[in-house]
C-alpha cells in the first residue's frame, strides 16, 4: 500500500502544469467558496446582530394582543411590579420601558406617517445604544420650553428639517381624540437600517405619556441579558415570572430574522456543495486524461499482476493527492482573507444605501467559525473519491493485452 | 528438459458474433524448460495473439494453455493476474517501466506485489541490475535511461518474479543495433548461465538468428519449427 501511494503521488507531480492548473482551481474554488460563505455569514450576522441590537432588544414584553394593531389600550398597567421581577433577574444587564403610538409627523414642508416612540432616553441608551447613532444635535439633553425630539436622517431628509427645527406630531389618544404637540428636532440618527430610521421618531416617554394621560403604563418593555447565547435559558423562566404578559425573545419577536438566520447556513453550505461539484467535474475530467494518457502503464500493471483492486485504488489516491494537496493551500488562503477582512472589514460603501434599506451596514466584516474547516476537508475528500470513482473504473476496466501496445 | 508450456490445439477467433476473424487455427506447441525460442512471421500472423495466450492476458476461443501443469484457459481473471505474477515475466516492445520509479524500484515493484521481504527485494533487485550491467543506475529513473538501458531494467524486472520463463514481445524493436546486440547478450547468457526460458515474437533477424528454435506463423497456422 505504501508503494501505491508513493507512486501516486509521484504521478501528479508527472504533468506539473496541469496538476498546478488542478491545484490552482481547487485553491481557488476552496477560498472563493469559504470566502463567499463568510461574507454571507457576516452580512447575516451583522444584519440580525444590528436588528437585535438597535431595535428589538433581546427580550420583549408586551400586553397580550397589542403587537396585532398597536391598540393604544392594550398597555403593560404594572410597570412597577414588571420592572421589579426585571431588577431581581442577574442575567438581565438591561432594560428599557416604551410607550408606542402612530401617528404622523408634520414639516412645513411634508407630513409623514411614523411609529412615535417615547423612551426614557437614558435606558434606552443602555439597551440599543441610540446614542452612538446621533449624526447632527445632540441625544436629548436638557430640554427647553418645547419637547425634544429624535429623527432618522432618511426621515430629516424627506421633511427638509435640520436640528433646532420644529415638528408638529399628531396622534389619538386612548379615547380617540386626535392630539397634536410642538417638537423641536434635538438631535438626528442615522443606524444601518434606513427604512425603520425613515418610520421611528424618539421623544421621552414622560411627555408623550403625559399627552396620552398615562400614569405607570407602557406599551412595551426592551430586554438586554448579558449572553445572548442564554437566551433560550433566560426567556422561560421570565415567561413563567409573567404569565400574564406575553414574554417573547427576539427570535418570536421576529421569526422571519431566525430563519433567515438559519436559511443563510443552510445556503453557505449548498454555495459550497455547488462550488465543490463543480471541482467534481473539473478533476473527473483531469483524471480520465490521466487514465486515458497512461492506457499503457496501466495495461502493463495488470499484465506483469497487479490486481485491479490495486489499479483501482492507485488513481483512487492519485485523486485524493491532487486535491489533499491543493486544499491546505485554499484554506490558508480562506483563513488569511476572512481573518483580515473579519479585522479590518470590507468597506462596501459603493453600495451602502442598498444595505442600508436592508438593515446591513456598508462595512461588512466576515465571520466563519472554526468547525467549518473540518467540514471543508471531509467535502474535499469526498469530492475527490466521487470524482476518482469512474475514472478509476475505466483503469481497471482496460484490457492489458490491448493497452500495452498502445501508442 | 521438463515440459512448461504446452499449447494443445488452441484456437482464437476475434468477433465470432459478428465478422469472425481466425488470428489462431490449431495451433500447437510445447516449450521446455532452458529453451531460448523466438516465434516469427509476417504481420497479421498470429504472434501477438500466441503471445497474449501463451502470457495469460486472453483466452483461447478453444484448446487449451498448460503451463506449470496448469491450464489457464480455465483460470478466472484473477486467477489468472495471480498466476502472471508468480509465473510469468514480461518484456515489452515499449519498455513499460514506471516512470515515476527508479530502476531499482522498477523491478522491486513486482517482488512487492508478491509481498517478498524488503530484504530480499532489495538484494535481488541490485544483483538483477548487475547482472544486466546497470549497477551504476539503479537510483535512475526511465526518463534518465537510454533505451536499451531501459529494456535491461525490464528483463532485470521480468526476472525479479522468479518466473517460469519470460515473454519478450519484439524486445528490440525499439533499439539501435549496438543495444539490441546489447540486450541479446545479456538474454543469452541468462538463458545459458541461469537456464531461464525465453520466448520472443520478433521481426528482428538479429533474434533470430541467436535464437535456438524458431517457430513460423502465417495466417495463424504453424508452418515451421525448427
Amino acid at each position: 500500500m505504501l508503494t501505491l501511494l508513493k507512486i501516486a503521488w509521484r504521478n501528479i507531480w508527472r504533468n506539473k502544469l496541469r496538476s498546478f492548473a488542478v491545484f490552482a482551481s481547487v485553491a481557488l474554488g476552496l477560498w472563493a467558496g469559504i470566502f463567499a460563505t463568510s461574507l454571507a455569514n457576516g452580512l447575516n450576522e451583522q444584519r440580525v446582530s444590528g436588528v437585535i441590537e438597535n431595535q428589538l432588544a433581546h427580550i420583549q414584553i408586551h400586553q397580550n394582543g397589542f403587537k396585532d394593531n398597536f391598540e393604544i389600550t392594550k398597555y403593560i398597567n404594572n410597570v412597577r411590579q414588571v420592572a421589579q421581577t426585571l431588577q431581581q433577574n442577574e442575567n438581565i444587564k438591561a432594560y428599557t420601558t416604551r410607550t408606542i403610538v402612530s401617528g404622523m409627523v408634520s414639516s412645513a414642508a411634508t407630513s409623514k406617517a411614523v411609529q412615535i416612540k417615547g423612551i426614557i432616553p437614558q435606558n434606552e441608551d443602555a439597551v440599543i445604544g441610540l446614542k452612538k447613532f446621533i449624526v447632527a444635535g445632540e441625544y436629548f439633553g436638557k430640554a427647553g420650553r418645547t419637547p425634544s425630539i429624535l429623527l432618522g436622517k432618511t426621515l430629516a431628509d424627506k421633511l427638509n428639517v435640520k436640528v433646532r427645527k420644529k415638528l408638529i406630531l399628531k396622534f389619538q389618544d386612548p379615547n380617540n381624540e386626535v392630539i397634536a404637540a410642538a417638537f423641536k428636532v434635538k438631535g438626528i440618527y442615522k443606524t444601518v437600517d434606513t427604512r425603520a430610521d425613515e418610520m421611528t421618531v424618539y421623544i421621552e416617554q414622560q411627555k408623550l405619556n403625559e399627552l396620552l394621560g398615562f400614569e405607570n403604563k407602557v406599551h412595551e418593555i426592551a430586554i438586554k441579558i448579558y449572553d445572548l447565547e442564554q437566551l433560550e435559558t433566560v426567556t422561560p423562566p421570565l415567561k413563567a415570572a409573567l404569565p400574564n404578559l406575553l414574554v417573547e425573545s427576539w427570535k418570536e419577536v421576529f421569526p422571519g430574522l431566525d430563519t433567515a438566520d438559519q436559511l443563510q447556513e443552510q445556503t453557505s453550505m449548498l454555495l459550497l456543495y455547488i462550488i465543490m461539484l463543480a471541482l467534481c467535474f473539473g478533476i473527473l475530467n483531469t483524471m480520465l486524461m490521466v487514465v486515458l494518457e497512461r492506457v499503457r502503464e496501466f495495461g502493463m500493471l495488470m499484465a506483469v499482476g497487479m490486481n485491479k483492486v490495486k489499479v483501482f485504488f492507485m488513481v483512487m489516491f492519485e485523486t485524493v493527492f491532487l486535491m489533499l494537496t491543493a486544499t491546505p493551500v485554499g484554506l490558508a488562503m480562506a483563513w488569511l482573507t476572512v481573518w483580515y477582512f473579519s479585522k479590518y472589514g470590507l468597506n462596501l460603501s459603493g453600495m451602502s444605501a442598498g444595505l442600508g434599506s436592508m438593515g446591513i451596514d456598508p462595512i461588512i466584516y466576515p465571520s466563519l467559525t472554526y468547525d467549518y474547516y473540518p467540514k471543508v476537508i471531509l467535502l474535499v475528500v469526498i469530492a475527490a473519491i466521487l470524482s476518482a470513482i469512474y475514472p478509476a473504473i475505466r483503469a481497471v476496466r482496460l484490457n492489458p493485452a490491448e493497452s500495452i501496445r498502445k501508442l | 528438459m521438463k515440459e512448461i508450456i504446452s499449447i494443445q490445439h488452441i484456437e482464437k477467433i476475434y468477433n465470432p458474433k459478428k465478422i469472425p476473424v481466425h488470428a489462431l487455427q490449431g495451433v500447437s506447441v510445447s516449450i521446455k524448460q532452458g529453451e531460448f525460442t523466438a516465434i516469427v512471421g509476417p504481420s497479421g500472423s498470429g504472434k501477438s495473439t500466441l503471445l497474449n495466450l501463451i502470457g495469460g492476458l486472453d483466452t483461447p476461443t478453444n484448446g487449451s494453455v498448460i503451463i506449470n501443469d496448469t491450464d489457464i484457459a480455465k483460470l478466472t481473471a484473477n486467477q489468472l493476474i495471480e498466476f502472471r505474477l508468480q509465473h510469468i515475466g514480461f518484456v515489452f516492445q515499449a519498455y513499460n517501466l514506471i516512470p515515476v520509479l527508479t530502476s531499482k524500484e522498477n523491478v522491486e515493484f513486482i517482488m512487492l506485489m508478491q509481498n517478498r521481504s524488503k530484504k530480499e527485494r532489495e538484494e535481488r533487485a541490485i544483483s538483477l541490475l548487475k547482472a544486466v550491467g546497470l549497477e551504476k543506475e539503479i537510483n535512475r529513473r526511465p526518463v534518465e535511461l537510454s533505451g536499451g538501458q531501459q529494456q535491461r531494467v525490464a528483463v532485470a524486472r521480468a526476472l525479479a518474479s522468479k518466473p517460469a520463463f519470460v515473454l519478450a514481445d519484439e524486445p528490440t524493436a525499439n533499439l539501435d543495433s549496438k543495444s539490441a546486440e546489447n540486450l541479446l547478450d545479456i538474454m543469452e547468457r541468462l538463458n545459458q548461465e541461469e537456464g531461464i526460458t525465453f520466448l520472443f515474437s520478433t521481426h528482428d533477424a538479429r533474434v533470430v538468428k541467436r535464437a535456438r528454435r524458431v517457430i513460423t506463423l502465417e495466417d495463424g497456422q504453424v508452418v515451421s519449427d525448427v
